[in-house]
């Protein structure tokens, strides 16, 4: 930063991104984009002033809606954000809940009960993984996100980024592994001969839907979270890279006038 | 005379799309411009401009480029890409039609309209 913004212009734009609903990225680059705007009106008028800027930009409530509004068509353009992840899989579960709980896969049966009494043992082995992954994503998001982290340059700190990115990868990978035994556990392929049995094929067909859509959501959470900061660090080297090759060639050129 | 506010806001991606066509550009590079170009009869408040970015390049209209500037600053450059020049060509023209659609309603006499 080559200019210093007034305090009332900071104050504005840390309202605009306040207000802005969209993920940490793009209030980074929204704020980003607007200090380097301000920079520009300082570095360029003779001495601007900040209230008329201010009333110039318009109200920063609707601002922010309207920047929010085109970021969204943005992130709509290349993946769900994670706080729709997050919205998911809550949907999922109650559907879930909604589906087995409210007994219209086997209504004669009091599913409730054998829900308590066959699934309760196993859930407490092996399906606990799926609350854990949770849990453990929603913290690592909350350390992800952290300004201070986003903010810092230094690269002890990309290397914790990093880390924490493995560990969502992690995370994620257990609670697919998890998915899987419980579908090896129900597996509706398995010929089946007592009523006890069927049921678990009842079952299967369930914990198969839950299966296929859960994978769904951790590739997506895995897509979210691994690939698009991956691609946007590989694409941030190859802006810098060429901007060095290009800062080269200009040095080679003052030189070979001398 | 400034253009009202409400009749610009159906141009407005129009301008800043012809702008980009000539060269790339950042965000208070272009709103200078849309000033400068149109003799200050244009005037996108700056508030409306990002918005208005953000949306051509969720359509695909615009691309943007973190780039170096000469003096050091780091700027955020807008690019147009391919479906940009199309949507322009097609805006264009109707912009065209409708010109001239509207020339031919003001300039026809009150009589020819009874007429």
């Amino acid at each position: 930063m080559n200019t210093q913004l007034p305090c009332e212009i900071t104050t504005y734009i840390d309202t605009i991104i306040h207000h802005a609903r969209c993920n940490q990225d793009d209030k980074n680059a929204i704020r980003q984009e607007l200090t380097q705007h301000f920079e520009e009106i300082y570095a360029n008028v003779t001495a601007p002033n900040a209230q008329e800027l201010i009333q110039e930009f318009g109200n920063p409530k609707d601002l922010a809606k309207l920047m929010t509004r085109g970021k969204c068509r943005v992130q709509n353009n290349t993946a769900l954000n994670t706080s729709g992840l997050y919205g998911l899989s809550i949907f999922l579960f109650l559907l879930f809940c909604a589906i087995v709980l409210g007994g219209r896969i086997l209504p004669f049966i009091n599913l409730p009960g054998l829900v308590l009494s066959i699934a309760l043992p196993v859930c407490l082995g092996v399906s606990s993984y799926g609350p854990t992954c949770f849990k453990t994503l929603w913290k690592l998001r909350l350390i992800f996100y952290t300004p201070a982290i986003h903010e810092t340059q230094n690269s002890d700190i990309k290397i914790l980024k990093g880390l924490i990115q493995l560990s969502y990868a992690s995370a994620a990978m257990s609670a697919l592994v998890g998915s899987i035994h419980l579908l090896y556990q129900y597996n509706p392929l398995h010929v089946s001969q007592s009523l006890d049995e069927m049921i678990l094929n009842h079952y299967g067909i369930v914990f198969l839907v839950q299966f296929i859509l859960l994978s769904l959501l951790y590739a997506l959470i895995l897509a979210e979270v691994i690939l698009r900061p991956a691609i946007k660090r590989i694409q941030f080297h190859l802006n810098k890279t060429n901007k060095e090759t290009s800062i080269h060639t200009d040095r080679i050129a003052s030189l070979s006038k001398i | 005379m400034k253009i009202e506010r409400q009749l610009l806001k159906g141009t407005a991606p129009i301008a800043v799309l012809s702008l980009l066509a000539e060269r790339p550009m950042y965000g208070y590079e272009i709103s200078k411009e849309l000033i400068q170009r149109s003799k200050e009869l244009l005037s996108l408040g700056h508030g409306s401009l990002y918005p208005l970015l953000y949306n051509l390049e969720a359509k695909g209209h615009v691309q943007a480029k973190e780039e170096c500037a000469e003096n050091g600053r780091p700027r955020r450059y807008y690019h147009i890409t391919q479906s940009g020049t199309k949507h322009l060509t097609q805006q264009r023209q109707h912009w065209e039609q409708l010109q001239q659609g509207m020339h031919n309603l003001l300039q026809s006499s009150p009589q020819e309209l009874h007429s």
